[in-house]
């Protein structure tokens, strides 16, 4: 327990250090305050938002179309339902559909293009031939054909959208795996005879993740566009799932005499994505060791 | 007034631990044409001050809190970002980093490079004009073979080469101050010797004011007007160089002295047995040469090297960077797989049995620390896993137990407990070092292998390396290979000295024989180039001219006659045997016989 604790610490240390680095640039410590704040309403959502029935289908037509207002701070939609309230909830769609999605890329990804690089030869060939197929096709193109395969839900989404991702990982990490087992620490394990999967995964996985924590939250951002963009397409999230894509899809019949319907999901959209790449921005320049001291 | 003034500079760094001051000066002041050295140890804040007089210095973190920098009486930090791109840097302040990677532009051939340096500096020059200008500056600076250099990239050139190539881009546009740091550190000793004689030979001829930041004490004794000596950001002493160099006021100058002399004398507890034996070795690299579209050229790495080392004996190995050395060590220990030839430990043929797996015995008693200890550690692992690394393997032990052997570990090599929770990033070369020493010795190892063991870290922790190695052997009875480009650090540890030469051995021997006499024209000048601490100038230091031929079309006859100062037109022709002075001692020359005549060295 207290070799445990003993081990924690350093940890600890490092993760105040990245904090101060990232403190201080403002606009990347005003991104991250402002995830943060998103993921907190997000979490918080079946219990914070005004109208928590107004998430399922619930209609109160005689309310619909209600400018924003006190009662209502982003105004009804078609059915009468608190535009606010699903916009807030949307958020919970929006950022678990996108952790999922970059969580399973990651777990395809990662592994594979670590095994790709370190070991090379037939199986790197056999790996990267296979990534290159799924790059051949530009990704929300193969998403829309895989879920077209799937039959559109937001499960099959995910799916489709991970599908589609991974490989992008696989290539990342390959690169960095390949120059990462020229560092002496690789060689030295070797001679220790340490065993090529522990290789792998505890020496060489461990040093490739810097640029894919700097890829994967930009790509937070994108998936989150991508399931939207679907959902818009109808080929995502289903009705009443209040979901930003699909949101702005059905709302956008009524634009412009009804802009808030459209706009609020979309501002949604826009702010956390934004929030996403700066965060990406910062943590490249927090994980550059240029700006560490060696 | 002086013709560079700084009056009390004040620096600081803020970071996460606080603010912290870096620099202190009080006064430093250089007159014109004089060279001024300034020696400390790494972390002192040489290189922050060479970065705030140009002003490159990044703030934040940095802070210059207060202070003048006068140049000829102008205040630098009183100047624009602009005025300083405009008018100082480059112009009237040349700077050489440490390193010369850094400076150049990888994608940007050297051609490419200096023609735009040269036409942004003489406005009007054509870049017809720029070329012959880059040509002049090249062969100013002695490379060899200016034009097949312009086409090449940073990458393609060799460290001494790349140095030279940022001197001529320093001189490009005609700056009178320069500012050296650390210029030859991780270069061997025969380029350091050879471009310290190169800057000393430009700055007579352009009358040029240098700051020369260095480390090492010797080198600035030999090089320098003046020295100051920096510590914790304040010049402890100054004065002029032979007299710092010779009568030390202060105690730390006293020890950076002292840590550039060879004191330790190598024990000999080498025993009858022979724990490992090299037969016949060859490393080919099939490598394709991307310029000129030639595929699978072999280069001859290792070419044909045999030699046992009997238990408890250090084996030294030297010579030039790239001349095989680690190549060599790395196919005994399997990193790469052998062209030719066999290795015996304890007996028993090591690729036969690695290739059967049962190499387990070998892996677990060969152990070796690398030359880079920025590199060699995991830096995302704690110190505890990082030398509990082959207990792991070897042993499987309980989390308590585990940590016990390490601190166990880490005691015996001079580093305290709490180092186990700490990164590595954490602490100095030396002490990296360290560690990597420590988890070499983890295993219980019979044979631990040392890769340019100081190379990379302070003159300072390289003698207290050096002698915790030998205290580490002698308590447990280790065999060593030492691997080092630098004689002298050689001569401190081993019992016997193999000096190599483009893959070859071309001097084997016992090692105070070699030191006393040394038969082969290579080794001498090995010897000759290494700065002695307490002669001042340049003349003591004799250069080897000329790069190492490439390893792939290797000169014909003796390998070496191309640099050979007493090649002869039989060296071209003839490859010279090993000629033996006795059992134990042998060259690779044609005159050996001559030179045993005459009772020593080759005249
Ligand atoms: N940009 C900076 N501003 C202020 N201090 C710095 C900066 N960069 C490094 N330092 C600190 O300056 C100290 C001296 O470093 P350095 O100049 O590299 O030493 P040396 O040149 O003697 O090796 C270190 O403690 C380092 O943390
Ligand atoms: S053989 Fe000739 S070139 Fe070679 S080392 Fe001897 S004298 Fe020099
Ligand atoms: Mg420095």
């Amino acid at each position: 327990m207290k070799n445990w604790m003993d081990s924690l610490k350093p940890k600890l240390r490092s993760m105040q250090e990245s904090f101060y680095l990232l403190a201080r640039n403002r606009l990347s410590l005003f991104a991250l305050i402002l995830l943060c704040v998103i993921v907190i309403l997000a979490l918080l959502a079946p219990w914070i938002v005004p109208y928590p029935q107004d998430i399922a289908d619930e209609a109160h037509i005689a309310d619909k179309f209600l400018a924003p207002s006190g009662a209502h701070w982003f105004g009804t939609d078609e059915l009468g339902r608190d535009v606010f309230s699903r916009v807030v909830y949307g958020g919970r769609v929006s950022l678990s559909t996108a952790i999922l999605t970059v969580g399973i890329s990651l777990l395809i990804g990662v592994p594979l293009g670590a095994i790709a690089g370190t070991i090379g030869g037939r199986v790197d060939n056999v790996i990267m031939r296979i990534t290159d197929i799924f790059l051949s096709f530009p990704p929300l193109l193969l998403a829309i054909s895989l879920v077209a395969i799937l039959g559109s839900s937001l499960t099959n989404a995910i799916l489709a959208i991970a599908i589609s991702w991974w490989p992008w990982y696989t290539r990342l990490v390959r690169g960095q795996a390949i120059s990462i087992k020229e560092r002496k620490f690789v060689q030295a394990a070797e001679t220790i005879g340490t065993g090529k999967l522990k290789i792998i995964f505890r020496h060489i996985v461990p040093n490739c993740i810097s640029p894919v924590i700097v890829q994967a939250s930009m790509d937070m951002g994108g998936v989150i566009l991508t399931v939207a963009s679907l959902s818009f397409l109808g080929l995502g999230a289903k009705a009443p799932t209040p979901e930003w894509g699909l949101m702005i899809s059905t709302g956008r019949t009524y634009f412009p005499d009804m802009w808030w319907c459209c706009i609020f999901p979309g501002l949604a959209i826009f702010i956390t994505v934004l929030c996403f790449n700066l965060l990406g921005d910062a943590a490249r320049e927090i994980l550059d060791p240029k700006t560490r001291k060696r | 007034m002086a013709y560079f003034e700084i009056n009390h500079l004040l620096v600081k760094h803020k970071s996460f631990e606080g603010v912290k001051t870096v620099l202190d000066i009080d006064k430093l002041s250089l007159e014109k044409g004089e060279t001024y050295g300034l020696v400390g140890e790494s972390g002192q804040g040489k290189t922050v001050l060479a970065l705030t007089i140009l002003k490159l210095l990044q703030c934040p973190p940095g802070i210059i809190a207060q202070g003048e920098i006068l140049l000829e009486g102008e205040d630098l930090l009183k100047k624009t970002e602009k005025k300083m791109q405009a008018e100082i840097r480059g112009r009237r302040i040349a700077m050489i980093f440490q390193d010369p990677m850094s400076c150049l532009n990888p994608v940007f051939t050297i051609k490419d490079c200096m023609v735009d340096t040269l036409r942004q500096n003489h406005k009007g020059m054509s870049k017809k004009e720029a070329l012959a200008a880059a040509v002049d500056l090249l062969k100013e600076v002695k490379l060899a073979d200016p034009e097949s250099t312009l086409v090449k990239y940073p990458h393609q050139l060799s460290g001494g080469q790349r140095q030279r190539v940022i001197i001529a881009l320093a001189l490009c546009c005609g700056a009178d101050f320069l500012i050296a740091d650390e210029p030859t550190r991780n270069l061997d000793v025969t380029i350091q010797a050879s471009i310290l004689k190169l800057l000393r030979e430009l700055q007579k001829k352009h009358h040029m004011t240098v700051l020369f930041i260095a480390n090492n004490l010797s080198l600035v004794g030999a090089f320098c007007d003046r020295v100051g000596i920096l510590r914790g950001g304040k010049i402890i002493e100054e004065g002029p160089a032979d007299q710092v160099v010779s009568n030390p006021r202060e105690d730390y100058t006293r020890l950076l002295r002292e840590a550039c002399e060879t004191k330790l004398e190598p024990t000999n507890d080498s025993r009858e047995e022979i724990l490992l034996k090299v037969e016949h070795l060859k490393k080919y690299f099939d490598i394709n040469d991307e310029v000129k579209h030639i595929r699978h050229q072999s280069l001859k790495a290792v070419d044909d090297v045999s030699f046992d080392i009997h238990c408890g004996e250090v084996l030294g190995i030297v010579g030039e960077s790239g001349c095989g050395k680690s190549t060599l060590v790395n196919t005994i220990l399997d990193l790469f797989e052998p062209t030719e030839g066999k290795v015996y430990f304890e007996g028993k043929d090591v690729f036969q049995e690695l290739k059967a797996r049962q190499g387990n015995a070998f892996k677990k008693n060969v152990q070796i620390v690398f030359q880079d200890p920025y590199w060699s550690l995991n830096p995302r692992w704690l110190v505890k896993d990082i030398v509990a690394e082959p207990l792991d393997v070897y042993e499987k032990l309980g989390e308590a137990e585990r940590i016990r052997r390490v601190e166990e570990l880490l005691a015996m090599v001079g580093l305290p407990e709490d180092a186990c929770y700490k990164y590595p990033h954490e602490f100095s070369g030396g002490e990296r070092q360290r560690i990597a020493i420590a988890r070499s010795l983890a295993s219980n190892p019979k044979l631990v292998v040392l890769d340019e063991p100081t190379s990379s870290i302070d003159v300072f922790s390289q003698n207290q390396i050096l002698d915790l190695i030998k205290d580490l052997k002698k308590r447990f009875g280790l065999t060593n290979i030492l691997i080092s480009h630098d004689l002298a650090v050689v001569h401190e540890l081993s019992n016997r000295i193999a000096v190599m030469y483009l893959g070859k051995i071309v001097e084997f021997g016992p090692a105070e024989e070699i030191f006393e006499h040394p038969r082969h024209p290579y080794t001498q000048a090995l010897f000759d180039a290494i700065p002695r601490i307490g002669e001042t100038g340049m003349e003591g230091i004799r250069t080897l001219e000329g790069q190492i031929p490439s390893p792939i079309n290797p000169p014909s006859g003796c390998p070496f006659h191309t640099r050979c100062p007493m090649a002869t037109q039989r060296c071209k022709e003839e490859i010279p045997q090993e000629t033996y002075y006795n059992e134990r001692h042998y060259v690779r020359c044609l005159y050996a016989e001559q030179s045993n005549e005459n009772g020593g060295t080759i005249q």
